[in-house]
């Protein structure tokens, strides 16, 4: 046999092989992410009867038309985008910050990198009773802190919708903020220390720094970041389903949380379907916008430089 | 030796100050109010500075016949995560390694494709495999759970295995091709000891993000046998009060945490391995 | 009688109906669920929703879901093991969460329990879904043999003419006052106990409230709380509906609460919130009656629309401030008195798998002895009989409160899409009590959400 005829043997062999380590990797998604997705696709047309999990009729559009012409929809496809991007713009900054302040060398700076971790360990569930406690209006912690530095201290957190989504917005960023530091924190190691060191020096120097050194080296980093929180946010349930269970007066309720009451708990599997494929795309519009826009300014960037 | 203007350090304590407040709070808030009096916790006598610990609520919990059945909860939870994260990096190892380093066709498009599914909304896929579950009576079961969690974390765990895979200089394959190993040897015998760290942090985050998952038990186990962890804590207050609310909260998390602190180090290193991409 | 329990017996239809499930889930896999499901619908067809009496398939096993507030119920466990030899597993859900947990198994076919409690509002939803079978040939074997049998509590769970639950205890909403704070104030402790039989007392009962309300001791007290969350103040505007002569529903089952009483019961809702703030301010995060209790139990609430039995709760020392000085008397009245029925059902689901077992449980609870050791614990039984009975209402005078409330209006729009319409009204109600809506417009808009929901 010639060396080439073993070499393609060879390829042959570890194409065989590869195929081999990625087929339950592959059967797995298949059966589990691709096949639900498009029979997804297929019921957001239809309405299920869910004695039988039959296909009842062929509803065409008419999910899509019901949701998108309820005024409740509306309001909540406002309140979602908001929700996401508030997570989304508070956590990247924190982030940020918290990421320059860990870089610094100083005593407890390994304490605070440990710290920094664990809101990513806690249960969202167990999120939803810690938060529970913190902002209940009597004798919760937060008001208790008010009144001690002098304030009314008797805000009902939960039971305005305004509030109470911000509250979620504070508990989504609490939860997020371990992961969002330590990626940025690790994006913040390609610059050189020194750098940052000579700017510390320097009070007034150092927010120059930040700006125009630091911020546009790592912007590229932070972009990831910024989508995995995006679709983190959208993904949210578990928070939302323990504290609020979406209200008060739907004020919490995001489009996931509304495919979730649409299906189990209205049963209206078919329209569940129709929201879900909404956000879907939703979700790959604002990608597909942050992408773009990403692409046009580091083109500029490029240029002025 | 560079020295810092006293402004700075003041700022930079109080920032830190600031966040460690902002992290611990919460945790701190259950964490006392685990510790006291139920009559004590809604109402005034209820201080920022415990006067008094009780473990009362953590006795009461794990009585057998106790609303929120902690101990088999958390024997559900150990043994669905654990599988669940071996499995996972069982299935995802050789994946990454194929699609990183071995040649083959489309390789790029499986991982684009693995990475885009994980941006879907879990509810998208949540109705076709709920009603499949049910068809296939994987509903109220182990493996029914497995399949799920294994499935939901693989694209995750094959992108940070794969870029731990990158990482590895192509030298050291190189070298061991010349010295005849097939691709099987290779991938058993010196990829998975090179990779040991990067699979210890998936077996990790695995477990833990096994351990937390909520909206899959949820909607697919009903039956009391089959309560995890996380679904034990959604009964509403009062017979479980919210002491032991709170109680069963503290033993919940507790493992996690520890985990966390522990590994520190190891899930430090992952982030810093990917964000290299 | 443990050796009626005959092994484990498993009746010749359940053996036919797993067989076919087994072959329907190899042969269906992961396609579409066309036919695989109608091989499984055809199965479970079998099974009609005959009225016939309970069986005798007595298989040894029995599982039971109950509330978590149902200690008198779950302490029937024991009495039907000693009883048949039998022990029931018992499993608790609490209120605000029962729809979910059912629910989610029901609509996965399943059900891991033989009796499972319900409320008035979900129990139409039930016999319209198929999940639970008519109680009609047990209820006429059992408890309407008893001619005290309350059978107005029966109404909320009549679907199309059959019904769909048992009771095990039955009551509505009553009014709860603490009479050392009326002392306190300079106001009759006992004023209350006569207000439902006086017309317009509710203007009486704002005016007690302002009273009640201020700081004492550097706490601020509230004149009234009550449960406003969701659609638990469906209970509150209902009664209020019903006293200025409205109702939910016509007789066709169509939505009428958007008259004028309608209009009226929101504003003197809004009122107590808003232009006399005589309310607990986070009424409306209260989804359960324990949500609210806290603040009543503490000595803080003047006045409380709830349950009876917080009557009893009340007296434990353990728990409450209130011991001792907490009167107990029906709702206020407009025109009339009223309120909206609460009382407690279990059910046996349609695809329990074992039926005459759950059957047998609910005959014990039916029975004379087990209705008065649960009127013992402070939860009013079934029975007029033993809860007029001289020894029990001594011990809990406040059965007579329930009883005459019975005499009143106690209609909660009951119909199978009442969880879904609840939550619709409820919203509205909200948005009205935050001043973003007027009465009428939120009631208007209710109505409209509500028709297109059910056209849908």
């Amino acid at each position: 046999m010639t060396n080439a005829k073993l070499h393609i043997l060879g390829l042959k062999k570890e194409k065989r092989t590869a195929w081999l380590f990625i087929l339950p990797t592959l059967i797995l998604i298949t059966c589990v992410y691709a096949y639900p997705i498009i029979t997804t696709l297929v019921y957001s047309v239809t309405t299920i009867d869910i004695s039988t999990y039959t296909i009842k009729e062929f509803a065409g559009l008419r999910n899509f038309q019901y949701i998108v012409s309820n005024e409740f929809f509306n309001r909540t496809l406002v309140r979602t985008i908001y929700f996401g991007l508030m997570v989304v713009v508070v956590t990247i900054l924190l982030a940020i910050g918290v990421s320059l302040l860990i870089n610094i060398d100083f005593k407890g700076n390994k304490i605070l990198k440990i710290l920094i971790l664990l809101p990513w360990a806690v249960p969202p569930v167990v999120s939803g009773v810690m938060w529970s406690q913190m902002f209940q209006y009597e004798y919760g912690f937060i008001n208790k802190i008010i009144k001690i530095f002098g304030g009314e201290g008797d805000t009902i957190w939960l039971g305005s919708p305004t509030l109470a989504l911000h509250v979620l917005i504070i508990t989504e960023i609490w939860r997020w903020l371990p992961f969002a530091t330590l990626f940025i924190f690790a994006a913040l190691q390609t610059i050189p220390h020194s750098v940052i060191e000579a700017a510390a020096l320097d009070g007034a120097g150092y927010i120059k720094t930040v700006k125009e050194v630091i911020l546009p080296i790592i912007f590229p980093g932070v972009i990831p970041v910024a989508i995995f929180l995006f679709v983190s946010a959208m993904k949210a349930f578990d928070t939302i389903f323990v504290l609020t269970a979406g209200g008060p007066r739907s004020g919490t309720t995001t489009l996931n949380y509304l495919v979730y009451l649409q299906g189990f708990q209205q049963f209206k599997f078919g329209r569940a379907a129709a929201t879900a494929y909404i956000l879907t795309f939703i979700i790959l519009v604002v990608i597909f916008v942050v992408f773009t826009l990403n692409r046009l300014t580091s083109k500029r960037r490029l240029i002025n430089d | 030796m560079i020295k810092r203007n006293f402004l700075t350090n003041l700022t930079i304590y109080l920032s830190s100050a600031a966040l460690v407040i902002f992290i611990l709070s919460p945790l701190y808030v259950v964490a006392i109010t685990s510790l006291q009096f139920e009559k004590d916790i809604r109402s005034p006598n209820l201080n920022l500075i415990p006067q008094y610990l009780d473990f009362r609520h953590y006795l009461a919990i794990f009585q057998p016949d106790h609303i929120v059945p902690v101990l088999p909860a958390m024997r559900n939870s150990l043994i669905v995560s654990t599988l669940a994260a071996l499995i996972s990096v069982l299935i995802a190892t050789p994946a990454a390694y194929a699609l990183n380093r071995m040649h083959f066709p489309k390789s790029k498009v499986i991982l684009r494709m693995l990475i885009s599914v994980y941006i879907l909304p879990t509810l998208l896929f949540i109705i076709p495999l709920y009603i499949a579950w049910i068809n296939l009576g994987l509903f109220d079961t182990y493996v029914g759970l497995l399949i799920l969690y294994t499935t939901f974390m693989l694209p995750f765990t094959v992108w940070v295995l794969g870029s731990f895979v990158k990482s590895i200089p192509i030298e050291i394959e190189e070298a061991a091709k010349i010295d005849g190993a097939s691709t099987t040897q290779l991938l058993t015998k010196i990829m998975i000891p090179l990779l040991r760290p990067g699979l210890f942090a998936c077996l990790i985050f695995g477990f833990v993000l096994s351990w937390v998952e909520f909206a899959t038990p949820l909607i697919f186990t009903s039956k009391i046998k089959m309560i995890t962890v996380s679904l034990g804590l959604y009964r509403s207050t009062v017979d479980i009060q919210i002491g032991q609310l709170a109680a069963a909260a503290v033993i919940i998390t507790l493992p996690v945490i520890l985990i966390t602190l522990i590994l520190q180090k190891q899930i430090q290193q992952v982030i810093l391995t990917g964000a290299d991409r | 009688m443990a050796g009626d329990v005959g092994g484990n017996a498993v009746p010749r239809k359940d053996i036919s109906r797993r067989k076919a499930l087994g072959f329907g889930a190899a042969a269906g896999g992961l396609l579409a669920t066309g036919g695989l499901a109608s091989l499984l619908a055809s199965c479970s067809g079998g099974k009609k929703n005959e009225i016939a009496a309970p069986g005798t398939n007595f298989t040894g096993q029995l599982s039971l879901l109950l509330g978590s507030h149902m200690t008198a119920v779950k302490g029937l466990a024991q009495k039907y093991n000693t009883k048949h030899g039998v022990l029931p597993t018992v499993e608790e859900i609490t209120t605000p969460d029962l729809r979910s947990k059912i629910t989610t198994s029901f609509l996965a076919k399943t059900s891991p329990w033989d009796a499972v409690f319900t409320t008035s509002t979900i129990a139409q939803e039930m016999g319209q879904n198929k999940w639970a079978l008519p109680a009609d040939g047990f209820l006429n074997q059992s408890p309407r043999k008893n001619e005290t049998f309350l059978e107005n509590a029966m109404a909320p769970v009549n679907y199309r003419g059959n019904y769909y639950g048992t009771p095990w205890s039955v009551g509505a909403p009553l009014l709860h006052w603490n009479k050392k704070m009326f002392e306190e104030v300079g106001l009759d402790p006992e004023a209350p106990a006569n207000w439902h039989s006086t017309k317009n007392s509710w203007d009486t009962f704002l005016e007690y409230a302002k009273e009640l309300t201020g700081t004492r001791n550097g706490v601020k007290n509230y004149g009234f709380t009550d449960a406003w969350a969701a659609d638990h103040k469906l209970y509150t505007f209902g009664s209020l509906l019903q006293m200025h002569g409205g109702k939910f529903l016509d007789e066709e089952g169509e939505p009428i609460f958007d008259s004028d009483a309608g209009e009226e019961s929101i504003i003197k809702m809004y009122d107590l919130l808003n232009t006399y703030k005589v309310v607990d301010p986070a009424v409306d995060t209260y989804t359960w009656v324990f949500d609210a209790s806290p603040g009543y139990m503490s000595g803080n609430r003047g006045m409380f629309f709830t349950w009876p039995f917080i009557a009893g709760v009340a007296q434990d020392p353990k728990t409450s401030k209130v011991v001792g000085v907490s009167g107990v008397a029906p709702q206020p009245a407009v025109d009339t008195s009223a309120s909206v029925d609460g009382s407690e059902y279990l059910f046996v689901p349609t695809l329990a798998s074992n039926p005459d077992e759950g059957w047998r449980f609910l005959d014990l609870m039916s029975s004379k002895e087990s209705q008065t050791a649960i009127a013992e614990t402070g939860w009013a039984s079934i029975y007029g009989d033993i809860n007029t009975d001289p020894a029990i209402l001594k011990k809990f005078p406040y059965y007579q409160a329930i009883a005459d409330s019975y005499k009143y209006p106690v209609d909660g729009g009951f119909s199978p899409d009442r969880a879904v319409w609840g939550k619709i009204l409820g919203n509205e109600i909200s948005e009205a009590l935050a001043g973003k809506k007027s009465a009428k417009e939120a009631l208007i808009n209710a109505k409209k959400l509500m028709n297109e929901e059910r056209k849908s």
